[in-house]
């Protein structure tokens, strides 16, 4: 069996069984996403009752394709798919199949649980990688290929892969990523569906050995091949940073997740243990996986886990502050006494300097220079491996000239500077500025935190490996 | 493939043969070979049924801890005896078992599965009510390597209690994270291990002594 999902990645020709000229119809809007963006590939749509579609010109069966196709996009009603799989398969060069049909195990009734057997069965006769059925497929920002009916998101590049073995959170995740204050880039997206074949172990392996991915995204409801899942992870954790959002914590989520795609949950303790020993970030949700995601491409690790909170709001402060305090691995830095003494002379008299140690807040007073000056001073010191800048500028203070300011404080530091400009509309173009700069934003003081929170795991799982610390 | 229990006393040597330390332990079968063990061992005691049929022994009234004279260990042999015959009747008994009692122990448990998905895994947890009130329990899976079974120690709630709180000195943790690394490493290596439940282990200062050891084997065709 092919080993790796190249052929669905950099496939030699397209064939797209189901096709339509319908635009209501996913046969339609496969062909239109493939045609009408910037994939340059050989596409062929089939359809015995059409002769083109948007101008391609339409085949009457997979068979009657003269040219060479090495990946099929099956989008049929399900009844049909056996029979193409098995055209597939008799062709001889397909590699990969993307079954986008509906109607297979997923429904639980046997006869088409029976077909989803049936049609991997020839699958693997023909030693041809399957994903789905009831899938999407993938897409791949580098050459523009993009298989899926989900709504057309932007293709940002980036060195963020992401799997899913659900269509609607795996393209949430893009939506979320491109509607960041600067478009979170992607790299590639895989989505498995009922999971028959190609599942989250092919896709890690495929995303670990891939040189333009730098750090994984994976939604699942359930991993089969835990330990294989281990042993990859094991060895792709080191270089790459997995972050996982995995439902099934509760009875109700399980349930949920097996009417959902059949996935059959275990112990959620044994999950958890099981990201614990591969450094595999559990993610609490989507805005934590995006966050977290986001601070990874934009900023180094923290050497250590003494985070300085440097805010101009006693609210947010104490807000980011619950969060740190709630994870005993992680300390307040420490602030030397010539490094008090000098935010002393930088910030408004009626600041409050580690009170406790560790935390500074410049306060409402505070303008543009103290912002920066104080950065300055935190980030120089030996003390503080990570600082949580926390601001809610007020009307005296125009928030994009803040932050213009601020991204020049923080260009040359090797320590990772993580913001919340808190303050809605009227930080917007600040929020842009900054991260354009490469200083994530984050909507909430607790979410910067979090995500703060995530960045030390990391470094302490990497630590722990005894290696240097990448960044 | 099926699955059958060990009695406590297979259990015990199933452990002992493979490395594992177990508190010394002998089987008596009257109340004086029961009084002459406990001499032999020294004092104080404790007694436990041995029985295929008997998995929850205290439930039956078969577990008598604490016995300090060789007048309360033939008394506490009577009773386990005549309440297990009331509460399990017809359950064939092999014995009972005498080992040392453990002073200021701390008990924990220290169980291993095998998990459909992940293969062997290991659960720590504080005893009595912290584990079936507060579920107040970790997991890691084996193998375990030293810092990992650490953390597994520590990252309990109930942490305190083995660290020492309010002037009582601290278990021996090192003693703990030992042996759930043995228990991971015997779980690795003996396929045909489906379950170990070591509860309770009593850690003190000193050590930490496997009380109670139930075992279940896969039997292969």
């Amino acid at each position: 069996m092919e080993e790796t999902l190249e052929h669905f990645y950099n496939p030699d020709g397209i064939a797209v069984v189901g096709a339509s000229q319908n635009p209501i119809k996913a046969g339609y809007q496969v062909v239109r996403n493939l045609t009408q963006r910037d994939y340059h590939g050989a596409v062929y749509p089939v359809n015995p009752g059409a002769d083109n579609i948007d101008g391609l010109k339409c085949y009457p069966s997979l068979s009657s394709i003269e040219n060479h196709v090495s990946l099929v996009l099956i989008t049929t009603p399900a009844a049909q798919v056996v029979g193409i799989m098995q055209e597939a398969a008799d062709r001889g060069d397909v590699k990969a199949v993307v079954v986008l049909s509906a109607g297979f195990s997923e429904t639980k009734v046997p006869e088409n649980a029976a077909m989803e057997k049936k049609l991997l069965e020839i699958a693997r006769g023909a030693k041809i990688r399957v994903l789905g059925p009831n899938c999407t497929g993938v897409i791949d920002t580098a050459t523009g290929l993009d298989t899926t009916i989900e709504p057309t998101v932007a293709q940002n590049r980036g060195g963020i892969s992401v799997f899913s073995q659900s269509g609607a959170l795996g393209a949430s995740i893009l939506c979320f990523m491109d509607d960041q204050p600067t478009p979170l880039g992607f790299n590639k997206w895989t989505h498995s569906g009922n999971t028959c074949d190609i599942d989250v172990l092919d896709a890690l392996n495929y995303y670990g050995n891939d040189p333009s991915t730098k750090n994984i995204l994976i939604y699942s409801e359930a991993i089969n091949k835990g330990r294989e899942f281990i042993e990859a992870a094991q060895r792709i954790s080191p270089q790459k940073a997995i972050l996982v959002l995995k439902v099934g914590r509760t009875e109700l989520g399980i349930k949920a997740a097996y009417s959902h795609t059949g996935s059959l949950a275990g112990v959620d303790q044994v999950y958890e243990a099981a990201f614990r020993k591969v450094g595999a970030l559990r993610m609490a949700g989507l805005e934590d996986m995006i966050d977290t995601a986001k601070a990874l491409e934009m900023q180094p690790l923290p050497k250590g886990n003494r985070i300085c909170i440097l805010t101009e709001a006693g609210g947010p402060g104490s807000m980011a502050m619950d969060e740190i305090g709630a994870f005993p691995m992680i300390k307040l830095a420490e602030i030397s006494a010539a490094g008090q003494q000098r935010l002393k002379e930088v910030v408004p008299p009626i600041s409050l300097i580690c009170q406790p140690m560790g935390y500074i807040d410049i306060t409402a007073a505070a303008m543009e220079e103290h912002h920066t000056e104080a950065l300055k001073c935190v980030l120089a010191e030996d003390g503080v491996d990570g600082v949580i800048l926390l601001s809610v500028p007020p009307t005296f203070l125009s928030p994009e000239s803040l932050a213009r300011s601020l991204a020049l404080a923080a260009r040359d530091s090797k320590k990772p500077v993580l913001t919340c400009l808190l303050a809605g509309k009227w930080v917007r173009e600040a929020r842009k500025i900054l991260e354009e700069a490469r200083l994530p934003t984050f909507d909430t003081a607790d979410r910067a935190a979090r995500t703060m929170i995530n960045l030390v795991k990391r470094q302490q799982y990497l630590s722990s490996l005894g290696g240097e610390v990448r960044i | 493939m099926s699955t059958h229990p060990l009695i406590e006393t297979e259990a015990r040597h199933y452990l002992q043969s493979r490395g594992i330390s177990i508190p010394e332990y002998r089987l008596a079968t009257s109340p004086q070979e029961a009084v002459d063990h406990a001499k032999a061992l020294d004092f104080p005691v404790v007694l436990k049924i041995v029985s295929r049929e008997i998995v929850h022994k205290s439930d039956v009234g078969g577990v008598r801890v604490n016995l300090r004279t060789a007048e309360e260990v033939a008394e506490a042999y009577g009773s386990i005896l005549s309440s297990v015959s009331e509460r399990a009747p017809g359950a064939k008994i092999d014995g009972v078992l005498v080992a040392r009692h453990v002073e200021n122990a701390l008990e924990v448990i220290i169980g291993a599965t095998v998990d459909k998905q992940f293969g062997p895994v290991i659960m720590f947890g504080l005893g009595g009510i912290f584990v079936e009130v507060f579920k107040d329990v970790t997991f890691g899976i084996a193998p375990l390597s030293m810092p990992e079974a650490e953390s597994m120690v520590r990252d309990i709630q109930g942490y305190p209690l083995i660290k020492g709180v309010r002037g009582q000195s601290g278990k021996n943790e090192p003693a703990l994270t030992n042996l759930l690394v043995q228990v991971s490493d015997l779980m690795m290596k003996d396929r045909d291990l489906a379950e170990v439940d070591l509860n309770p282990v009593l850690v003190t200062s000193e050590d930490a002594y496997i009380a109670d050891a139930r075992i279940i084997i896969t039997n292969r065709p």
